[in-house]
């Protein structure tokens, strides 16, 4: 028969007390957030310990590719060692990824417990993952909030909270040939500074006259066709961005863009919807303006390029200066295409915080942090300047012209996350249908009612 | 006299050039290769000329065994883990009948056939015609230009070449590259020196499609794809018009 004697009883009872006290005290130390729909403990007034070794893991892109042979490499080993400079006990592990393959990668990296200490996403905000994701906002204050664009961090936001910090945008850019814009009476300061309606750009093609002066990008994944069914998509989420600037209509990967966001298309909308289509279709419409549209655009027969993303602008800017050119491109809103309200499809690049299985304690998550914190406010306009991103932070240094206009437009715009999957949406398919001549207004009104 | 000194000097002069020109241009060997096929579709107006002349000749750094055949220095170099351990002469195609440029590898090797082909042959996977590396019976055509596109090496060169290297070692045959006419689509399963032009090109854009063996397969599909997706540009793996003046082939 076992017997336990007092003494026993009471000194379990202490150990137990002292453990639920320790337990108390540590989760005092820690602040509770909710973030989403649920609440995490996070120590945010922990200190970096002055005599500790951190050792951290970053994943960035290699953007070479975009930066004219310059090596992305060099520049973010030189931000590191400016970084130690600040930091010289934290030592930082560097990896560059592929921009393509990228988000699996950390998925993958994600189920193992194995993601980056600091990750920096090229073209979407990872989506926040409660299990290993550390919220960075509860750990800045408000005046190192303020440094950055507030519609940037609304992108970046979890609930009340922001997720990641926000690095910079890669606008989805309309593109102009100024020769013939000024032809066909347009100003493009005027434009740039105001925008322009619908109409203008229409005219365009009733102006200049001839069956060489065409628009391009038109059908593409992230063309004037899918600028359209956004804005209808925007239109019928309720303009949402009214309060906030920015608006998302996002969808998973792979999914069927227009159709995530809302509800199905109603009548009134799918009339817009066709009008706007019937006076495209109206214009020199060819099937063949998506294909030729580089060649068409560096050869001086289209006005306008809809929607392109920022390595294709420099990629135009470069070509045209080695084949001297007599004209320049210069950078557009996208016109009011559905009400008089701006709207800009964007993509994100956001740095992003993780614990993983070599987490070190409540620290070595500060040191993640801080190195997050110096990576998206870290200012180098000359790459800044050959990427065309727009930084996230508030305020842009001496940046050339092009880059101030579009900071100015993306002040005054709502912005709408571009998330392209990798296939047509049926609404799409349908729609290209109707623009290639393969089926008729009424059929097309049929079709979209009825996806 | 004199008319008989002219009529030796005459006949000096004809004996030479047959002797010296004859080997570089009108030299017949027996090399088993057959008419060139070439896979070229035609374009509606665009033509490739000096842009497609990309540099090749670069060593790449793989372990095991790499033969690089260098067309402009008529040399054939063994590396192995990325080190140089044989060098030999060679003669290669002529201007009429170049050597295939591209990356290919060994795909059978043979023993002594004899006549032009001198005592040993390595098989390449060129796809439009039948190319190898060989020994011969026309030593004296060692370091020019005078093969109908095969690699022609000494018959001792051959035979220690053939012990030292297996079927699948790969094999870059360097040079400048042809001048092609690239049609305005190109997709999967199409094979041609077109397709080596653009897989040069995708490579030299930052989008590397695998060896350059002329054959557009899943690797350069799934470059084709990044380059689209890095741009921005409908995923299609088809090399249509505006990835052609992105990897600036136009």
């Amino acid at each position: 028969m076992l017997i336990i004697r007092r003494r026993t009883i009471l000194l379990v009872i202490f150990v137990l007390l002292f453990v639920i006290s320790a337990i108390m005290v540590y989760n005092e130390r820690r602040t509770r957030i909710k973030i989403g729909d649920r609440y995490l403990r996070l120590n945010t007034q922990v200190k970096l310990d002055p005599q500790k070794q951190y050792l951290l893991e970053l994943w960035d892109y290699d953007w070479s590719l975009a930066l004219n042979g310059q090596n992305y490499q060099d520049y973010l080993e030189g931000l590191i060692a400016e970084f130690q400079s600040h930091y010289p006990n934290i030592k930082v592990k560097l990896r560059l990824i592929d921009p393509i393959t990228a988000p699996n990668l950390l998925e993958e990296a994600l189920k193992r417990n194995e993601a980056p200490d600091v990750y920096c996403s090229s073209f979407t905000i990872p989506p926040f993952d409660y299990r290993q994701q550390i919220p960075v906002g509860p750990y800045l204050t408000p005046e190192e909030l303020r440094l950055y664009h507030p519609k940037l961090l609304q992108s970046v936001a979890v609930g009340e909270i922001v997720g990641s910090f926000p690095r910079w945008i890669l606008p989805n850019y309309w593109v102009g040939n100024r020769k013939l814009l000024e032809a066909a009476g347009l100003s493009i300061e005027k434009i740039q500074n105001e925008g322009w309606e619908w109409e203008d750009f229409l005219q365009i093609n009733a102006k200049l006259g001839s069956e060489n002066y065409l628009f391009g990008g038109y059908l593409g994944s992230r063309g004037l066709l899918n600028y359209i069914l956004t804005e209808m998509n925007a239109w019928q989420s309720g303009d949402l961005a009214d309060s906030t600037g920015i608006q998302f209509i996002r969808g998973r990967r792979n999914s069927d863009f227009i159709r995530t966001a809302g509800d199905e298309l109603v009548e009134d909308q799918v009339e817009v919807l066709v009008t706007r289509l019937e006076q495209l279709k109206a214009t020199k419409f060819s099937k063949y303006y998506d294909s030729h549209m580089l060649g068409d655009f560096l050869t001086g027969k289209t006005a306008v390029l809809a929607g392109i993303r920022p390595f294709l602008y420099n990629f135009i800017k470069q070509e045209l200066s080695n084949r001297n050119q007599n004209w320049s491109p210069v950078l557009l809103p996208a016109p009011k295409i559905v009400n008089d309200r701006e709207r800009q499809l964007v993509e994100h690049g956001a740095v992003s915080v993780y614990r993983n299985r070599k987490t070190k304690g409540d620290d070595h998550l500060l040191a993640a942090v801080k190195l997050g914190q110096f990576i998206s406010s870290y200012r180098n306009n000359s790459l800044i300047e050959q990427l065309s991103f727009i930084p996230a932070v508030a305020e842009v240094g001496e940046v050339n012209s092009d880059l101030k206009n579009m900071h100015q437009l993306l002040k005054r715009s709502t912005l709408i996350q571009l998330e392209t999957g990798t296939h047509q949406s049926s609404m799409s398919k349908v729609i290209k249908e109707y623009m290639l001549g393969k089926i008729t207004k009424e059929e097309l009104k049929g079709a979209l009612l009825n996806l | 006299m004199k008319q008989g000194m002219k009529l030796i000097l005459c006949l000096a002069l004809i004996f030479l050039s047959v002797l010296f020109g004859g080997t570089l241009s009108f030299s017949i060997d027996s090399d088993s290769e057959q008419e060139l096929k070439v896979v070229c579709e035609d374009a509606e107006d665009y033509v490739i000329f000096e842009k497609a002349a990309l540099e090749t000749s670069q060593v790449p750094k793989v372990n095991g065994d790499l033969i690089i055949i260098d067309t402009r220095r008529l040399s054939l170099t063994l590396y192995r883990d990325g080190q140089p351990i044989k060098k030999y002469p060679v003669a290669i195609g002529t201007p009429k009948t170049p050597s295939p440029i591209g990356e290919w590898k060994i795909i059978n090797k043979g023993g002594n056939w004899g006549g032009g082909f001198g005592v040993r042959w390595m098989g390449l996977n060129v796809p439009w015609g039948i190319y190898g590396i060989h020994g011969t019976n026309k030593p004296g055509s060692i370091g020019h230009a005078s093969s109908h596109g095969c690699i022609r090496m000494f018959n001792h060169n051959v035979l220690e070449l053939y012990s030292l290297v297996k079927v699948g070692t790969p094999v870059h045959i360097v040079g400048d590259l042809p001048r092609v006419t690239i049609p305005q689509e190109v997709k999967r399963k199409q094979v041609g020196k077109d397709v080596l032009i653009l897989q040069f090109a995708l490579r030299k854009a930052g989008f590397d499609p695998g060896p350059a063996d002329a054959r557009f397969g899943p690797g350069m599909e799934e470059a084709v794809l990044k380059l689209q997706q890095f741009y921005g540009l409908e995923p299609s793996g088809i090399i249509g018009l505006n990835e052609q003046y992105l990897i600036k082939v136009r």
